[in-house]
């Protein structure tokens, strides 16, 4: 082994890359593993490149960076994706991609398609202090001194996109195997907010963990998780940075005659109720305003209240809670809410349980028994 | 005046009025534009409401109701309170054979929400016919246009020999068997 | 007929219905106003009818409306009746002409009917075959019910089996017992038994007198007992 090692370190000659890195030439000898590219980092490669879209591949190829102009010209996007996938996995090895750029890459797919995933919003608070400077080379030092302190085989990536914006994956493994590539969990801070999204992996029980860690790395006291899910990762946002279309308490004027004459299909039909259609329009547009809604998939109810019935009928004899869960669920829920009144299939104005979601924050809802009248409250957990 | 009556105003020469009373919108409209599209020689206006009383602004400007048709759609038991809440605001003398219950949506048998007793019930007790119809399909809604010109003809005393009531009576009678 | 002229001016002003006004439309009009009439004063008739309410005319009238009830009945059953059996003579008529045409429809007509008789043949062997399942549903139930009763009998069976067993080993035990003692017992006084031989002849075998001595004479009778007859 001795001998061979020297032949090849006098013998054959070595091309220098851009950034004066060795570029072995072609096919190696096998026992040279710095060379290499490892086997499960090609395949993730290969994976990874197999989920985007034929039509995006190039341009997520040049975000990444990794393979030079000259590489990328070489390859044809008019194939089949899988011998697309092979001819990027053969130029990773030919650049000798490691886990780190694999992670880089899978960072800006989940980037640019982050609707695939289930995010939660989580809120960090602490006790009245002025803001911090926020130093994000401190913040990646401590959250990977937290995490590697207590799981050793983690692989952590971060990337930093505009609005402050700092996403993390971070490929979880255990104390005996290799991180878990297939099971990442990404975080998306904006530093200058108090709150972090979270997409967990199915490694539920590595969240403890990063909790701690974030809120360690960024000054905080403490981290609550917020009781708000969806898929769409910029609906969340919407929400909790309140950027969607608030309800206002302006006066609508009454629109002008003009407006009505265009629409009259026939002048044989009459519709009896057009002064209740525009004040349901009006209310709508008074508690959901003007703009598109934040997209959600669900609201979930648990009823922890008394089951009210007739008095003769006495279904239950112990006064227990009767314990009930109502989900609402649609492709976007809160347009659905909206066009409820107007379709003639709820009254208007609709429930206040559904119309304070974006306001509250939160499509989990525990609804007690309240002391008063109203049999009703919400509680954050 | 908020409850209709069947003989309050006079009639018009060779016209008919029809109400149609649904929470569908939509819906509503579609089965209106196919009856007018139909072929007829009288003249025919369609009124749409979502619920029973009428506002009262108009009523100097409405004409005489001839037919009333009261819209349930099987998926949604709001438009069932919402008929039977507005089936308060009509005279008696209306429910002998100018009332009639159309159905819709019977297409989709897995997304029924009334139950088939209710409406045989609430049929019985209002003595009027009850339709059934999938507004959705082109043909269909094709023939219920056709079936309810029909009814409205002879409920505005367009067809000689055949009133309204005599109408209601068979039609019921054909029913129950 | 000035009213009416202006209405019909006004119609004719309509894009709608007829153009112009004929006599055709104007007698079709006048049959309408006639229907309209009719109807109105009928319901004008039926309200004042009510004012007029007493009791006794009510009860009357409630019996006359029953047998009216009654009349309209079977005019309307039989009408029915008549008209089924002229729509069915029409039918008849209408197809036998169709089918002497013997062109397209006549053989759609042909071909309908063959798959009717098709599909009603069908629904007849498929109804056939839900109720031979049904009443296969029936026996296989029935065995089933009573193989339960079965079950449940030979499970009493066991049952009392079971618990006569348990006494009868709560008693053998009772009986192992005394075998026991009585084989002890057996062996106890078949031991008295040797050692009173082995004493007495060693007695005998010394002999001594023992006649004479009043406790030795006491000790040999004593061993002439015999310990089976205690």
């Amino acid at each position: 082994m001795r001998g061979f090692l020297d032949t090849h370190r006098t013998g054959q000659a070595v091309a220098l890359g851009e950034d004066q890195r060795p570029v072995p030439l072609r096919k190696h000898a096998p026992g040279l593993g710095d060379f290499i590219m490892d086997e499960t980092v090609a395949e993730y490669i290969r994976r990874t490149v197999l989920k985007i879209p034929r039509d995006e591949i190039k341009t997520m190829l040049q975000k990444w960076g990794f393979l030079s102009e000259a590489q990328l010209q070489t390859i044809n996007f008019h194939q089949l994706k899988d011998n697309i996938s092979q001819d990027v996995v053969q130029l990773c090895e030919e650049n000798s991609a490691d886990i780190k750029q694999a992670a880089v890459l899978d960072i800006i797919y989940n980037y640019i398609y982050p609707n695939k995933r289930v995010w939660s919003v989580y809120q960090m608070n602490k006790t009245g202090e002025e803001t911090d400077f926020f130093d994000l080379t401190d913040f990646k030092k401590k959250i990977k001194r937290r995490l590697r302190s207590a799981l050793k085989n983690v692989t952590i990536t971060f990337r930093e996109y505009e609005d402050n914006a700092v996403w993390i994956r971070i490929a979880w493994g255990t104390p005996y195997t290799k991180p878990n590539q297939y099971k990442t969990s990404y975080v998306v801070y904006h530093s200058q907010t108090p709150y972090v999204f979270i997409s967990a992996s199915v490694l539920k029980s590595n969240l403890p963990l990063l909790c701690q860690a974030l809120v360690v790395a960024s000054n905080y006291h403490d981290i609550r998780e917020m009781e708000l899910r969806s898929h769409s990762l910029n609906s969340l946002k919407d929400i909790v940075f309140k950027r969607y279309s608030q309800n206002f308490q302006t006066y609508y004027p009454k629109p002008l005659r003009e407006r009505d004459v265009a629409p009259e299909t026939d002048l044989r039909i009459i519709q009896e109720n057009k002064n209740e259609k525009e004040r349901i329009e009006r209310v709508n547009r008074e508690i959901f305003g003007d703009g598109p809604q934040p997209k959600l998939e669900f609201a979930q109810y648990k009823l922890e209240t008394m089951f009210k019935s007739d008095p003769k009928m006495d279904v239950l004899d112990k006064k227990e809670p009767f314990r009930c869960l109502v989900k609402f669920s649609s492709p976007h829920l809160l347009e659905s809410l909206k066009s409820l009144a107007p379709a003639g299939m709820a009254d208007a104005p609709l429930s206040p349980l559904l119309t304070c979601i974006p306001q509250k924050a939160r499509n989990y809802f525990k609804i007690r028994e309240k002391k008063g009248l109203f049999p009703g409250s919400f509680v954050s957990p | 005046m908020a409850v209709l009556r069947p003989f309050d105003k006079l009639p018009a020469l060779n016209s008919a009025v029809l109400l149609l009373v649904s929470s569908d919108e939509g819906l509503q409209q579609k089965l209106a534009e196919a009856i007018l599209r139909e072929k007829k020689n009288f003249k025919i206006n369609i009124h749409l409401a979502t619920s029973l009383p009428l506002p009262s602004e108009r009523d100097h400007l409405r004409p005489r109701i001839d037919m009333i048709v009261f819209m349930i759609d099987i998926k949604s038991k709001y438009s069932l309170k919402n008929v039977e809440a507005s089936l308060a605001y009509v005279d008696a003398s209306f429910f002998l054979g100018k009332v009639c219950f159309l159905v819709t949506g019977v297409g989709r048998v897995n997304c029924c929400s009334i139950e088939m007793n209710a409406i045989w019930k609430l049929g019985e007790i209002y003595s009027s016919p009850v339709l059934f119809c999938e507004l959705e399909m082109e043909g269909i809604r094709v023939a219920t246009a056709q079936r309810l010109l029909r009814m409205l003809q002879i409920c505005a005393g367009h067809i000689p020999g055949v009133s309204a009531l005599s109408f209601g009576s068979l039609m019921r009678s054909s029913a129950n068997d | 007929m000035e009213s009416l002229q202006r209405d019909l001016a006004a119609a004719a002003a309509e894009p709608e219905p007829e153009p112009e006004p004929n006599i055709l439309m104007l007698l079709r009009l006048r049959d309408q106003m006639k229907q309209q009439l009719m109807e109105c004063s009928t319901a004008v008739r039926a309200s004042q009818e009510i004012c007029h309410g007493h009791i006794l005319e009510e009860n009357f009238t409630m019996n006359n409306g029953q047998d009216l009830q009654r009349n309209v009945e079977e005019a309307k059953v039989s009408f029915q009746n008549k008209t089924l059996a002229l729509q069915r003579i029409q039918l008849m008529v209408a197809l036998r002409n169709k089918m002497k045409e013997n062109d397209d429809d006549s053989r759609m007509i042909t071909e309908t009917m063959k798959r009717i008789v098709q599909l009603s043949m069908a629904v007849i062997e498929y109804q056939q075959q839900a109720r031979e399942k049904e009443q296969k549903l029936l026996d296989i139930k029935r065995k089933r019910f009573s193989l339960k009763k079965a079950g449940e009998q030979k499970l009493l069976q066991i049952h009392t089996m079971m618990k006569k067993q348990k006494e009868e080993q709560a008693s053998m035990k009772v009986t192992k017992m005394m075998e026991k003692i009585h084989n002890d017992f057996e062996r106890e006084k078949q031991m008295t038994t040797i050692i009173q031989n082995v004493f007495q002849n060693i007695i005998i075998a010394s002999r001594v007198n023992w006649a004479e001595d009043p406790s030795l004479r006491e000790i040999v009778l004593q061993l002439e007992k015999n310990v089976n007859f205690i």
